[in-house]
């Protein structure tokens, strides 16, 4: 572990990702069950944040909501600047298209479209031509080392190969912040390394903002900072590197 | 930064592709609804058109008279009732606006010649009136039989040419002509005329027809009284009158018939059966639409987690919607398309199987002998109007969308995050 060292604002823009007192209460019947009970926290932009805790503590939960998925209780979310509150369903469908991107333990894909096809699924609903949605794509698939498997279909794929896909979709709109809720979970250590070193890259050198759901200690101990989720709150932050030691190397 | 609508119908359409089965079973079921509406509706406007034809063929000015009982007996004399002779002839001259009163005989008859048999009718009508009585009916050879000369005979075009037989008629050749149900009473003539094909007209086929001269069918019936009578008014707009005059006169001991009233009863008749077919097309239709809202919201089902990965991916809910919607009206356009094309072809087979003769005698347009087969029977020619070919196109479009409305805006609503968990 490295020395905790915090995180300097990187510049006079909003932050990447901002929770005040959020709160989420699921009801099942009549009762509530709390899943996030007061979260604040900012994660600034360029950052790779892993989120950790037990199963239940509320981790997931906090992902949909910074993803705009799922709205909180109560508490307020700002994106990029932007009050979530203050969008209605399709702003809030745009937001996700053009500045987010999500990477999912079980990939995702849509099992009847080939790699490129769902690589490109963002941009459709953009109304991308289709001439550049495919160039984009095949581009995005050979960074991810897929480009011969363009017309693959995900039965087709490795676990890892899919994970790959579903990675080159979460980025071929380059969102300024990327999503993962347990990215590595279902692939072996050797494309968990592989993906990490992908991320730690495109963190690098485009600055995009990753946070990262993970049980997984090898991820979470590439990324500038641990959170500790317990019990819908934020139990423990910790500071792993500055963002600016990555740079140059 | 709208979604392209070409897009939307390629991933509709990918989507179809991808449960084949399925989607071909939906689209069948809409391909026969409206495969049916347009087979039925276009088959019961040809008929109605067809009937028409047959029906102009009478002249505006022509009114037929004919006994009421033949509505139940048909065919000649014997039978109880009014029977119209030649004092009914000389009766209705006399009314204001009558131009001409052609009385005829008429009776099924079977007419053998060389290795031919065929069955058609044998009417005795002074010749010389016929271009009267059927308008544009023209000789092909020969000449019309002489009034007065009672083996003379002319002939329609099917009975000297019939079809499928190599065996054809020559002027002056001897024909036997054998009376339907009896076999006592046989004739033979001499054919001196043969009329170019015509048709039908009310039912009688023209040129299945025997036509011998008034005296020579009082001998062979052995009746002087007439099978109907066709009354010739001066102008079109005396028949209302004239029709009035003899009704008056005669009461319900007689039919009496014109053209314009043939026309609008033939066409009650037929818009009735064009509305009940059209209702059965359109309930089959129903089924099928019933059927794609089901599909659509199986697939909505199965497709949860799909619809979930669309919201993170940032599709709008009407994008959603669209694209389910895109589904059912793909799938209501190759149903549209598909039945369009069924129902043509399925309206000639119900036109080729439903032919357009016998049922009525020429007397007076009664329905009740029907005709055994016939040497040359017309058949039922489907109507295609420009909008009823767009209606079975665009009407399964219509319907499909409507069916896919509901699971398309179910699916536009669901809980992004519930969606992605969904197994």
């Amino acid at each position: 572990m490295k020395p905790t060292v915090p995180l300097k604002h990187q510049s006079a823009a909003a932050p990447s990702v901002e929770t005040v007192e959020v709160t989420k209460v699921y009801k099942v019947g009549h009762v509530d069950y709390p899943a996030l009970r007061g979260v604040n926290l900012t994660i600034e932009r360029g950052e790779l944040t892993s989120i950790i805790g037990a199963s239940g503590s509320g981790k997931s939960t906090l992902l949909n909501i910074i993803g705009a998925l799922d709205p909180p209780t109560s508490g307020r979310v700002i994106i990029g600047g932007i009050d979530l509150r203050k969008l209605d369903e399709d702003r809030l469908a745009l937001l996700r298209n053009l500045r987010i991107g999500f990477i999912y333990q079980s990939f995702n894909l849509i099992q009847r479209l080939t790699s490129i096809e769902n690589v490109a699924m963002p941009l459709i609903a953009r109304g991308i031509p289709e001439q550049t949605r495919k160039s984009r794509s095949l581009k995005m698939l050979s960074a991810v080392g897929l480009a011969q498997k363009a017309n693959k279909r995900p039965t087709e794929l490795s676990g890892g190969e899919q994970q790959r896909v579903a990675i080159a979709r979460a980025l071929v709109t380059q969102p300024a912040l990327v999503l993962g809720d347990e990215p590595t979970g279902n692939v072996d250590s050797k494309t968990t390394r592989e993906i990490m070193d992908y991320i730690t890259q495109v963190n690098k050198t485009l600055g995009t903002t990753f946070v990262l759901v993970t049980h997984n200690p090898e991820v979470a101990n590439t990324s500038h900072r641990v959170i500790t989720v317990k019990d819908g709150l934020i139990e423990k932050e910790q500071y792993l590197q500055r963002i600016d030691s990555y740079s140059g190397l | 930064m709208q979604m392209h609508t070409s897009d939307t119908f390629k991933l509709a359409f990918k989507a179809l592709r991808d449960r084949k089965l399925r989607s071909l079973l939906t689209i069948l079921g809409i391909m026969i609804g409206s495969a049916i509406i347009l087979a039925l509706i276009a088959s019961s406007s040809g008929l109605s058109a067809g009937i028409q034809t047959q029906v102009s063929k009478i002249g505006a000015n022509t009114l037929t008279v004919s006994s009421a009982r033949q509505f139940f007996g048909g065919g000649g004399g014997g039978a109880q009732g009014y029977q119209l002779s030649q004092l009914d002839v000389n009766t209705i001259k006399t009314f204001q606006g009558v131009s001409d009163v052609i009385p005829y005989y008429s009776q099924r008859a079977t007419i053998s010649y060389g290795s031919n048999s065929i069955d058609g009718e044998l009417i005795g009508v002074d010749t010389s009136a016929l271009s009267n009585m059927y308008k544009g009916l023209s000789l092909y050879s020969g000449s019309l039989p002489d009034p007065y000369d009672p083996s003379a005979a002319a002939v329609g075009y099917s009975i000297a040419f019939p079809t499928g037989s190599s065996d054809q008629l020559t002027l002056n050749q001897m024909i036997s002509i054998a009376l339907g149900g009896s076999t006592s009473s046989s004739l033979t003539f001499l054919v001196r005329g043969v009329f170019s094909a015509y048709g039908s007209v009310l039912f009688s086929n023209i040129d299945d027809t025997i036509f011998i001269s008034v005296q020579s069918a009082q001998i062979l019936l052995k009746t002087q009284y007439f099978s109907g009578l066709y009354v010739i008014t001066d102008t079109a707009g005396d028949v209302a009158t004239v029709q009035q005059e003899i009704e008056t006169y005669y009461g319900d001991q007689v039919r009496v018939m014109n053209a314009g009233s043939m026309v609008s009863s033939v066409e009650s008749i037929t818009s009735q059966m064009t509305v009940f077919l059209g209702s059965i097309g359109a309930v089959s239709l129903f089924v099928a639409a019933v059927g794609i809202t089901n599909t659509m919201f199986v697939s909505v089902m199965e497709r949860t987690r799909e619809i979930g990965i669309m919201k993170a991916l940032g599709y709008k809910p009407k994008q959603i919607m669209g694209l389910f919607l895109s589904e059912a009206a793909l799938s209501g356009i190759v149903g549209g398309v598909g039945g369009t094309i069924l129902g043509y072809v399925l309206s000639f087979i119900i036109g080729g199987a439903l032919p357009m003769s016998g049922g009525f005698r020429m007397g007076g347009g009664a329905p009740g002998q029907a005709s055994s087969t016939s040497a040359s029977s017309t058949t039922l020619t489907p109507v295609f109007t420009p909008e009823l070919i767009a209606f079975s196109l665009l009407f399964p479009i219509g319907i499909a969308i409507l069916a896919g409305l509901y699971p398309a805006w179910r699916a536009s609503r669901m809980n992004a995050v519930v969606a992605l968990k969904y197994e």
